[in-house]
């Protein structure tokens, strides 16, 4: 009674790359690694990565924590945010804004084969910001040869369209895939009476071009190419005292192009030589624009990254060794321009200043890892990376890691590993002057990266018959010499007291899962699964804030029959301290979704996210609750042929 | 909260016909009732002259020269911090406090002030961090011109410039309370000074209540003009006197003693709401001898608040909390008594000095 095309959630056994950068399959992985498909990811009735993984146990993903324009789709995992994730596509690192953030409601679903989330420090092999994980948005080629198409086109609350496409061909030794995804929405508004958006009017396009090409039975030669453009219409106003409400237009336009190229070398014996160029650019210009006067102001941001990186995989019997060298180039700038009367009669002046310096970064890094099996039933990872930074010199990170699968239903899991985050353009070269108010923040060219250390592990028991799966894990993160503004300010000559970035901080976070899939029938299976996250900032010896203590998840998917499946999924999420007498209400969220199989290769479906309809409270600081609240879709999607 | 039944108990006691709290004697002596369990250092006396400062060291304590590194000064009957516009070091203080604060081994302050250049106008407003917009308090000021006296208030900080909101456009209304004249509003008073990015030497205007004349002036000329009374320059006010200006003008802040009020309550504040206590200001209220008028000078957190204003002038039962120069030493300083008070000096100032054990102690 199943749909063949429509495959039903990330298998446990499916293949995952990013923990070794080797293919193993997922249950028997050295280093945990979680999958989400894009299937289940629109069952979760998500149109982009962001909302792909705000159902993941373990995870946070939440806009509203971070409460600016746009709302970056920011991401927690083991209680690290978006600053202290590094966010791949096909092993290449996005780059995100001046401070380092990836929104991840900027990347859409449309070439996405599949999400691959690594939790924990991860800078052996992948470098800085890996601290508290890794999430590799993964492209696929086409399965098999001949033409395919994708489409899926979806109408939701909000007068939110969305269009998502895929087409290409694949001959004998040559692929081209293109990539195609429109989405416009209205906003949110933060309440009934005020013209403020609590969520932007936005549209998002997406065009990509994927080629690959045989050059010889040994050798492919991947080529993409990407251009993602957001446009945010937001609004605010202010209540002046004296004077009464004055309206501002704050339109935002983004823009992310990445190309990349990766040529690999299949040296035989499960080994192969890669190398990988890549070039991106994010830039962004944000206006606010005040009705009915030209005091206005213009932010440009641009940041760009250039790379290069060859990567060995070279097995010797049950030993995989790998080895790379990865070179980076990364600028980043932002600058200020507004018009501001100089007097009271209303003389104008436009200036002009940099918010954040140019400042070029270089890194060279060099990483090894080796991967043995002492015995049949234990593998055992080792592995370090060295990178050498421009700006502050050099940084290693090891780690270490097993598994251990005493019988088929067994399996244990232990790591241990280092990560760290290098100052991002903003906290080097940051301006943020205020001197009219007494007061500037500047970046810091002196401050150091921030380093961890971490701990993780977990068990899995299958039964035979593999009817049930249950998962046990717990971790402890350590991270010092944390980046964040002094709180104590210098006074210069002219009175003015500058606050300036520093490494001030330590903390801690630990937490523990557990988790069960059933598939009590066929037909029928459930998901459960509970949560549990401390930390603590070592400096105000208090929680940090906005990382809920527990979330409890449930999920059940059934296929009745007609080809209908329905898709339950329920999650509650702690309240979370955000500031002394300050929490975040504690949440619920129903999303329900069900679909109909209208012909081997497509469905039309119908759902709600947010069922009970929770939003955060106007000016409630730290509100996690979903800020669109409660969103009904009904959308068609098909594949020709089918590609599974 | 050990010490309040203490206090109660000696200000049940205390002299009569003093402030609460307050002795005084024939000698030109004047007490506080400053006896606070756990507070047992002996009392150092250091001797004020009438012209000039004396340093003190609250380590030990001691007096010591201007070169050395001082936590407290004391000219006339002003106390200053070693930090902010008083002193190259990192000293600040709080206070008034409870009593019983100086005798807790960690002696805690909610906020510490350093030393800052002003007035009466020093408080006019309340920063709102939410909306980043400056409320006025409404307060009403009394403002002294030899032997003419203005009610003064400031409506607002905000203007309307090229249809958006401009900060540091005033908006005040005045009234002569000596001639009985009319209230006079303004609107639009340019304390801007160029905008953000302007030179610091960069003009604003500043008021004379007299003549209801605007003069634009930089900071320097404002000190060597007698042509205003208020200057406004930013979110400052200035009056023309002591280190503001040679006209002698001096003010004094007529609600300095009531709390800051809620946000709700500041945005809910207007002009027309405000008017009353604003009315209610006559020449008598103004001319109360209790207030004290003074022009521009260095602030602290002791200004006009470290004393009653009582004649002959008693020291406040209450606990100091000073951070030394060296801005990590914390001290608790409770004054005792006065001897030889006269109208420039409180003559030989008696004090306990506490030093606090954490935190920064």
């Amino acid at each position: 009674m199943t749909c063949a095309l429509l495959p039903s959630r990330a298998r446990a056994d499916d293949l995952v790359v990013t923990g070794t950068r080797t293919p193993e399959r997922s249950q028997k992985a050295t280093v945990r690694t979680d999958v989400v498909t894009r299937v289940e990811a629109e069952r979760r009735g998500a149109t982009h990565v962001g909302e792909a993984l705000s159902g993941q146990l373990g995870l946070q993903v939440n806009p509203a924590a971070y409460g600016f324009l746009g709302g970056p789709s920011a991401i927690q995992i083991y209680g690290f945010d978006l600053n202290r994730v590094l966010v791949l596509e096909d092993g290449e690192r996005v780059i995100g804004d001046v401070g380092g953030a990836v929104d991840l409601s900027s990347l859409p679903l449309t070439d996405v084969s599949r999400i691959e989330v690594v939790p924990g420090p991860t800078s052996a092999l992948y470098g800085a910001s890996a601290i508290g994980g890794v999430v590799n948005v993964i492209s696929a080629p086409p399965a098999a040869p001949g033409a395919f198409g994708r489409a899926r086109i979806e109408g939701r609350t909000h007068r939110w369209l969305l269009f998502q496409g895929t087409a290409g061909y694949r001959a004998s030794r040559v692929y081209a895939i293109a990539d195609a995804s429109i989405s416009r929405r209205d906003g949110v508004k933060r309440t009934a009476e005020l013209p403020d958006l609590l969520v932007p009017d936005t549209k998002r396009l997406l065009a990509g071009v994927r080629v690959g090409l045989a050059l010889t039975p040994r050798v492919d030669v991947m080529a993409r190419a990407r251009l993602i453009r957001d446009y945010l219409s937001g609004v605010e106003s202010t209540l002046v005292p004296g004077l009464g409400r004055y309206v501002t237009d704050l339109p935002q336009e983004n823009q992310r192009i990445a190309l990349q190229i990766v040529e690999r070398i299949d040296l035989g014996a499960r080994s192969s030589l890669r190398f990988s160029l890549g070039q991106q650019w994010a830039l962004a210009t944000g206006d606010r624009d005040r009705r009915g006067s030209p005091l206005d102001e213009t932010r440009r941001r641009g940041v760009s990254l250039s790379s290069f990186e060859t990567t060995l995989v070279r097995a010797f019997g049950d030993h995989m060794f790998v080895a790379g060298t990865r070179l980076e180039s990364e600028h980043y700038a932002q600058t200020l321009s507004r018009v501001v009367a100089t007097d009271a009669s209303g003389t104008l002046r436009t200036e002009a200043a940099n918010e954040v310096r140019p400042i070029d970064l270089g890194s060279a890094a060099a990483y090894a890892q080796l991967a043995f099996e002492p015995i049949e039933t234990l593998k055992i990872l080792a592995g370090f990376r060295g990178e050498l930074h421009r700006r502050f010199g050099g940084v290693v990170a090891p780690r270490l890691a097993f598994s251990y699968r005493p019988s088929i239903s067994w399996s244990m899991r232990a790591g241990v590993g280092r990560g760290f985050r290098a100052p991002t353009g903003k906290e080097l070269g940051f301006t943020f002057d205020h001197s009219y108010y007494g007061y500037r923040v500047d970046g810091d060219s002196a401050i150091r990266p921030e380093s961890s250390w971490g701990v993780n592990g977990d068990v899995s028991y299958k039964t035979p018959a593999e009817k049930l799966t249950l998962r046990a894990g717990a971790f402890y993160n350590w991270v010092r010499d944390l980046i964040d503004i002094a709180p104590t300010g210098e006074r210069t000559t002219a009175g003015i007291d500058v606050y300036r970035y520093r490494n001030i901080g330590s903390a801690r976070t630990a937490g523990a899962q557990v988790d069960a899939t059933w598939p009590l029938r066929s037909w029928f299976r459930v998901e459960l699964g509970y949560a549990h996250l401390w930390t603590r900032d070592d400096e105000g010896d208090r929680p940090l804030p906005s990382r809920p203590p527990h979330t409890l998840l449930s999920a059940t998917r059934i296929t009745l029959p007609a080809g209908v499946e329905l898709y339950v999924r329920w999650r509650l999420v702690g309240d979370a301290y955000v500031a002394d007498s300050v929490r975040s209400p504690a949440f619920q969220t129903l999303d329900v979704r069900v679909a109909k199989a209208l012909w081997p290769a497509a469905e039309a479906y119908a759902g709600v996210l947010n069922a009970f309809d929770e939003r955060p409270t106007p000016g409630q600081l730290g509100d996690q609750r979903p800020a669109d609240g409660r969103i009904f879709y009904l959308g068609l999607r098909a594949e020709l042929p089918a590609e599974d | 909260m050990r010490g309040i039944p203490v206090i109660v108990a000696l200000l049940a006691t205390s002299g009569c016909g003093n402030e609460p709290g307050t002795k005084s004697n024939d000698a030109g002596t004047t007490r506080a009732d400053t006896a606070v369990p756990g507070v047992a250092e002996p009392p150092f006396n250091v001797t004020v002259p009438e012209l000039g400062r004396v340093h003190v060291k609250l380590a030990g304590p001691s007096v010591v020269d201007a070169s050395d590194a001082w936590d407290l000064a004391f000219e006339g009957w002003d106390v200053y911090t070693n930090g902010g516009a008083s002193g190259r070091g990192a000293g600040s203080a709080f206070g008034p406090h409870e009593l019983f604060a100086c005798a807790a081994d960690a002696i805690d302050a909610p906020i510490l002030r350093k030393d800052v250049t002003g007035g009466a106008f020093r408080d006019w407003y309340a920063y709102d961090s939410t909306s980043h917009a400056l409320y006025s308090k409404h307060h009403v000021y009394g403002v002294r011109d030899g032997s003419r006296l203005w009610r003064v208030q400031i409506l607002s900080y905000y203007g309307e410039v090229a249809g958006a909101p401009t900060s540091a456009v005033y908006r005040v209304r005045y009234a002569d309370v000596t001639a009985g004249g009319a209230v006079v509003n303004v609107a639009g008073i340019d304390g801007t000074a160029g905008g953000p990015s302007a030179p610091s030497d960069s003009k604003s205007e500043c008021l004379d209540l007299e003549t209801g004349q605007k003069t634009r002036l930089t900071p320097a000329e404002a000190r060597a003009s007698s042509a205003w009374h208020l200057c406004f320059r930013r979110d400052a006010v200035s009056v023309n006197g002591e280190l503001g200006g040679p006209r002698g003008v001096t003010a004094v802040d007529l609600d300095a003693a009531l709390p800051t009020p809620s946000s709700d309550e500041l945005a809910r504040m207007t002009p027309e709401s405000e008017r009353a206590r604003f009315d209610a200001v006559d020449a008598a209220k103004l001319r109360d001898p209790a207030l004290v008028y003074r022009g521009d000078r260095i602030v602290s957190a002791f200004s006009d608040s470290w004393f009653q204003p009582t004649s002959p002038r008693s020291p406040k039962a209450a606990c100091w909390v000073v951070v030394g120069s060296d801005g990590g030493s914390r001290y608790g300083v409770v004054f005792e008594q006065f001897s030889g008070a006269t109208a420039a000096s409180p003559g030989v100032v008696s004090m306990r000095v506490r030093r606090s054990i954490a935190p920064g102690g």
